[in-house]
């Protein structure tokens, strides 16, 4: 990748989100928008693969958002920061993705815990131990549909709150609930998340007695 | 022992207090079994929440997507089109394998041009909007200096206003003011010559008067 030049300047010259925004909604400066684009197509593309579980629909709830935003520019506040807007605009699609979702696949979902118990029984499995990018990738696939449990409410806290770092103030506004809903929310999220992902740590465990276990073995035959 | 709330145990987790909030905490932590376990767990869960990454794959502008699919399909069509019709005139030339031949080729040179092409249109979308912040800058810049210009030659015209004023105030001032003296002078006048007629004719009436009373020897 080449190195921006003038990146710096670049920097400083930069309008807000807020500026850009006001453009988008007084002028619909396509330049504006793309810029909006740019920056936010990251978080909100892993803000909806978190909350759909699926990154591929990340992606496209990430381009409906922005559709969304270019349609409803005349409804932004100037008065309001930008971001706000933009994660409840997402959120509010997740909302509706998952809302079709269980319409179309209600028993499959009822089965969500199965197969998660079913995933931890293969990865438990004896056999030969697994390299270790596997392992991680597992565990991330652990963690997927283990987040995919919690209800929406306590889902959005926590991804907003632990994976998009934003602050509890920021989140209380983006749900328009109180500070301390949002902690409660975020306290219950973790302790469920723990509950589920405690399975994964003695699975974990058990690995690791198996590997070191495994060499005496070997020395026995 | 009075146990800090889930709430402050939140904020305490994701750095969200003061220092002495935090220190409070911490000291609590350390004495209190039961908060350091309820701790613990919430502590190894969100360790584990890191095993998920999303990679984000980013630059893919909705604006352009749609064109760049298009174009990209296109040129694959007519590239395949244009390799097969050509090929398949010649009797031994098997499609299968012309296909098979050209494809990767046509693939790497339609990836290599359009990553250029993607290349080209952020560049020229990054300095365009620096030449559009530039723009706009320099217009703020003549907006105000006119701004500025229109507003004090308003200024300069007020007060040659309030001058001009002034000064013919003055002069009608001057004007009134030297009638009334000329009219105060010219009744001061009229008033001397009346005194000093009347002085006179009080003399000659006076004098007949005195000439008769005067003994006539």
């Amino acid at each position: 990748m080449r190195t921006a030049p003038f990146a710096s300047l670049r920097s400083l010259l930069a309008i807000s989100d807020e500026q850009a925004m006001w453009r988008v909604q007084t002028q619909d400066d396509e330049r504006a928008f793309a810029q909006l684009v740019r920056r936010w197509e990251g978080p909100i593309q892993r803000l909806a693969a978190r909350m759909t579980g699926d990154a591929h629909r990340g992606e496209d709830l990430a381009q409906e958002t922005f559709a969304r935003v270019f349609a409803k520019r005349k409804d932004y506040q100037p008065s309001g920061k930008f971001s706000t807007w933009l994660w409840r605009i997402a959120l509010n699609l997740c909302y509706d993705e998952l809302r079709r979702r269980q319409r179309r696949e209600e028993s499959s979902l009822d089965g969500m815990g199965g197969e998660a118990i079913a995933a931890l029984e293969a990865f438990v499995a004896p056999g030969s131990p697994p390299d270790k990018s596997l392992v991680e990738q597992e565990r991330g696939e652990l963690v997927r549909r283990a987040l995919l449990q919690l209800s929406e409410s306590y889902r959005a806290v926590l991804v907003l709150r632990h994976y998009e770092n934003l602050k509890f103030r920021e989140i209380a506004g983006v749900l328009d609930v109180p500070e301390g809903t949002v902690k409660s929310r975020m306290a219950e999220a973790l302790t469920q998340m723990g509950r589920l992902l405690k399975p994964m740590l003695a699975v974990e465990a058990n690995r690791d007695l198996n590997r070191e276990s495994q060499p005496k073995e070997s020395l026995m035959i | 022992m009075n146990h800090p709330t889930r709430e402050e145990w939140m904020s305490y987790l994701y750095d969200e207090l003061t220092a002495e909030e935090h220190s409070s905490l911490a000291a609590h932590l350390a004495v209190c079994p039961d908060c350091k376990a309820r701790v613990g767990d919430w502590r190894a869960a969100r360790k584990n929440l890191d095993a998920w990454q999303v990679p984000a794959r980013e630059g893919r502008l909705p604006l352009h997507r749609p064109l760049i699919r298009w174009a990209a399909a296109a040129a694959l069509m007519l590239g395949i089109g244009f390799g097969a019709g050509r090929f398949a005139t010649s009797a031994t030339a098997n499609a299968g394998k012309i296909r098979a031949a050209i494809e990767p080729e046509i693939r790497q040179q339609l990836r290599q041009e359009f990553v250029q092409l993607l290349r080209d249109e952020l560049d020229k979308a990054a300095s365009a909007t620096l030449a559009a912040s530039g723009e706009q800058a320099k217009h703020w810049i003549e907006d105000y200096a006119q701004a500025l210009d229109t507003k004090r030659t308003g200024d300069n015209q007020a007060i040659r206003a309030a001058l001009n004023n002034l000064e013919s105030q003055r002069l009608a001032d001057f004007v009134s003011l030297k009638k009334d003296v000329d009219t105060v002078a010219w009744w001061t006048d009229a008033g001397l010559r009346r005194a000093r007629q009347e002085l006179v004719q009080l003399a000659d009436s006076t004098q007949p008067a005195n000439y008769s009373n005067s003994p006539q020897k």
